[in-house]
């Protein structure tokens, strides 16, 4: 049984996959919540900058941002591990793609609500962290699960530059025991259970949505 | 290092890799879309063990990521004597991907038609395929065509990966030239990410503006 054999480096990569994918979640929220509201900005400066980084982003494949500041950073003397690279180019990619499900979220409050807090005499900050975002949030939930399930999925590619997490994994039993249907196999259905789950969860809350 | 040195020395061949890239997409995307229109209808079908195996094809591929199915499809399937060059691995794998995303999309387009119109049409006496064909797809077309751009656009930056199992695409050019002449890496990916973003950012304009037109039709 090879995969008993490996189990406990597919345990570790199974961790792996979920930490990297958590730290870059958290982060690429922090990214999205501000690209979000800079889209909402009336400062064209603020609107073109977060434009530019958006659509950047959204039209290069994540493996060249990946190539970029693994292999090209390095040559102008900027050098990080594995992880942090990873955590890097994840948060850069799912933080483009947040900032415009934040952008979206926000504009499907009804304008009423702004009209209304600001007669309220509240100013901005307080606006969006009572009234605002509170109901945005809500919104972007189920798309934001399904983004996380893309990241989830788009840590495979750590595996290149050897990130031990589940695709990794599997190539290490692939290239020590040479078995590659054990090894790919396992690792797919890890995969499969991870977002199996977390699609189910973002339906959950859509139909949930959608009654209320 | 002379940016513009090894940018004439890199292009040529970078813009080599970007056909077979092109080449990728277009086969695939054109694959992706048929199997797409089939697992889309197919998953709304009455009889269940089509129905079932529409669902479970579309979980397996949207529920795992595409490096996986790729070797997979690539490494373990020759096992089981099955054996792909690059090119049919690749393409293959490829357009059995976005073809899941596209059921879902094409399953959304159907279940947003209202009821009605398919009763309509078979209390006139169509036949279901006659349904389908002139009263249900039309009116889906007009709706899945802006995320089916988005997703078109998500297979183009998709073929970057095929180039793991070895195929000269766009970012393996340039991956091979960083390696083969030692110039400087953030020039050449500087480029192949441009090569990608004219291909991609295209594509959101027309994904943009296909929306608004429909918008204003409603």
């Amino acid at each position: 049984m090879i995969v008993k054999q490996y189990l406990p480096v597919f345990r570790q990569a199974f961790f792996n996959t979920l930490s990297v994918s958590t730290v870059s979640l958290v982060f690429a929220l922090i990214v999205g919540l501000i690209g979000g509201l800079c889209k909402m900005s009336k400062n064209k400066i603020i609107y073109n900058i977060v434009s530019i980084y958006v659509n950047a982003i959204r039209s290069t494949p994540l493996l060249a941002q990946l190539y970029l500041i693994f292999f090209g950073f390095p040559y102008i003397g900027i050098k990080f591990s594995p992880f942090v690279t990873g955590v890097i180019a994840l948060t850069l990619n799912s933080g483009a793609y947040i900032t415009e499900i934040v952008r979206s979220g926000i504009e499907a409050v009804p304008k009423g609500q702004t009209e209304a807090s600001l007669s309220l005499g509240m100013n901005y900050f307080t606006m969006m962290r009572r009234i605002i975002l509170p109901q945005a949030f809500v919104i972007i939930i189920p798309p934001l699960v399904g983004q996380l399930v893309v990241l989830i999925k788009d840590t495979c590619l750590l595996s290149i530059i050897a990130y031990t997490e589940l695709t990794r994994a599997a190539e290490i039993v692939v290239s020590n025991a040479f078995a590659p249907s054990e090894g790919y196999l396992t690792s797919a259905v890890l995969y499969l259970i991870i977002c199996f789950i977390l699609m189910r969860f973002s339906r959950y809350l859509e139909k949930r949505q959608k009654k209320a | 290092m002379n940016i513009i040195e090894v940018s004439q020395h890199s292009i040529p061949f970078l813009v080599k890799g970007l056909g077979v890239t092109a080449y990728l997409a277009l086969i695939s995307g054109v694959f992706a879309i048929i199997i797409g229109i089939i697992g889309g209808i197919g998953r709304g079908s009455k009889i269940f063990i089509i129905k079932m195996i529409c669902s479970i094809y579309v979980t397996v591929f949207r529920g795992t990521p595409f490096l996986i199915q790729l070797y997979i499809v690539y490494f373990v399937l020759p096992s089981f004597g099955i054996t792909l060059n690059v090119l049919q691995a690749g393409i293959g794998t490829l357009a059995l991907n976005s073809g899941a995303y596209i059921s879902e999309i094409v399953r959304a387009g159907i279940e947003a038609i209202p009821k009605e119109q398919s009763e309509a049409a078979l209390s006139l006496g169509m036949t279901p395929f006659l349904e389908m064909r002139l009263i249900i797809l039309p009116q889906v077309i007009r709706i899945i065509i802006p995320p089916l751009v988005g997703q078109l656009i998500l297979l183009v930056k998709d073929t970057s990966i095929i180039s793991l199992i070895g195929i000269f695409d766009l970012i393996k050019v340039g991956r091979e030239l960083t390696i083969a002449s030692g110039d400087s890496p953030l020039i050449i990916y500087g480029w192949v990410a441009f090569f990608y973003f004219i291909i991609c950012y295209p594509l959101y304009i027309l994904s943009i503006r296909i929306e608004d037109k429909l918008k204003i039709r409603y």
